[in-house]
């Protein structure tokens, strides 16, 4: 899962910084639009709906991933 | 009026008409007086091209389901990583296959207007002229059905007609889907064009009010939909528990995020476009 997510987070925006685990989500360089629209891709590849305001609630890719595994898992 | 190139622009908001053509006859309607045609896609294309940057863009008219192009717009702004979003009265929603042509399509949201409520048509044949409740209803849950995920609801509010049951009808409807339905809008009415003049318009800050009295705005995490915002007052944006309400004062000249596509490559303040070209000015 979070090969996928790294995946989409570089196509939203190439980012000029490499992307693991660990990487702050502040620090990929995102505004509010590519929040968005990453928010949407990952709800596509994922088949649920996340909050819009996921980036604001989570610090790394690792905690982006775990949040959604934690929705799905509470669907 | 400041009209600024696609390439200079600032606004992250962008407002295109794609059609004119309408298939409701409503007593508000700011755009009941253009003329223009239809947008083609090898226009929206370059517009697409042209920006500097990411923007939102809220494909309008008119009815933009009527715009045989829709399909194409929704897809070259996904091509351009632009994010589409459509005001609709839902009338054409009710045939399921278009709205999984639309899914199909690529993301777009749905905002759906609802300004008589969910129980009844007594307002709509007031509003609309005609009775809707039946294809409103139907097109939330077509939109649902086929998987449409962002679905707004939205309402003008207008003084001694809908002000008294509204917000609490949009507030149950957003329970009965609450992973598809995810934000409500509110407005004033703007007047501009064709509105209901009988009904004083409502303040920001009435509107604000009037919506305090059905949830804790306080509550509410504050999100300005762009970091460009210079927060003029006219609108607010914030969410509880993840779903999203915005208020806007409709009309507003002060915005500076909203811009309206014009021929020729070109973009002008949204509200004070609005305002003109319904003087005749333009």
């Amino acid at each position: 899962m979070i090969n996928k997510i790294k995946k989409i987070l570089k196509f939203i925006r190439k980012p000029d910084i490499a992307i693991d685990e660990n990487t702050a989500l502040g620090d990929i360089g995102y505004d509010s639009l590519d929040q968005l629209e990453a928010v949407i891709e990952l709800e596509d590849k994922f088949d649920v709906s996340l909050p819009d305001d996921i980036f604001s609630n989570v610090k790394t890719v690792k905690d982006l991933t775990n949040e959604i595994k934690n929705i799905r898992n509470s669907n | 009026m400041e009209i600024t190139n696609i390439e200079d622009t600032k606004y992250k908001q962008i407002y295109v008409d794609t059609t004119i053509r309408c298939n409701m006859k409503c007593a508000n309607c700011y755009a009941s007086k253009r003329t223009s045609p239809d947008i083609t896609t090898e226009y929206f294309e370059e517009v697409c091209k042209r920006l500097p940057h990411k923007v939102a863009f809220r494909l309008l008219g008119g009815e933009p389901t009527l715009s045989e192009n829709l399909f194409e717009i929704i897809k070259i702004a996904h091509k351009y990583h632009h994010l589409p979003l459509i005001v609709t009265n839902g009338k054409k929603l009710i045939d399921i296959d278009y709205c999984s042509e639309l899914k199909k399509a690529g993301y777009c949201g749905v905002a759906i207007s609802l300004d008589g409520g969910i129980e009844n048509d007594d307002i709509y044949n007031i509003i609309q002229g005609e009775p809707c409740l039946d294809f409103k209803l139907k097109a939330i849950k077509n939109l649902v059905e086929v998987g449409i995920r962002r679905i707004g609801i939205c309402a003008i509010i207008l003084r001694g007609i809908n002000d008294d049951f509204i917000i609490e009808h949009l507030l149950r409807l957003k329970d009965r889907y609450p992973k598809y339905i995810r934000y409500m809008h509110l407005r004033t009415l703007a007047p501009f064009g064709k509105y209901i003049k009988s009904s004083k318009l409502y303040t920001f800050q009435e509107m604000s009010e009037l919506l305090g009295k059905y949830i804790d705005i306080s509550k509410g995490a504050k999100r300005p939909q762009f970091e460009e915002c210079v927060q003029c007052g006219g609108c607010d944006r914030f969410s509880i528990d993840s779903f999203e309400y915005s208020i806007i004062s409709f009309g507003n000249l002060a915005c500076k995020i909203r811009g309206q596509l014009l021929p020729n490559f070109e973009l002008a303040p949204f509200f004070e476009y609005m305002k003109l070209q319904n003087e005749g000015k333009i």
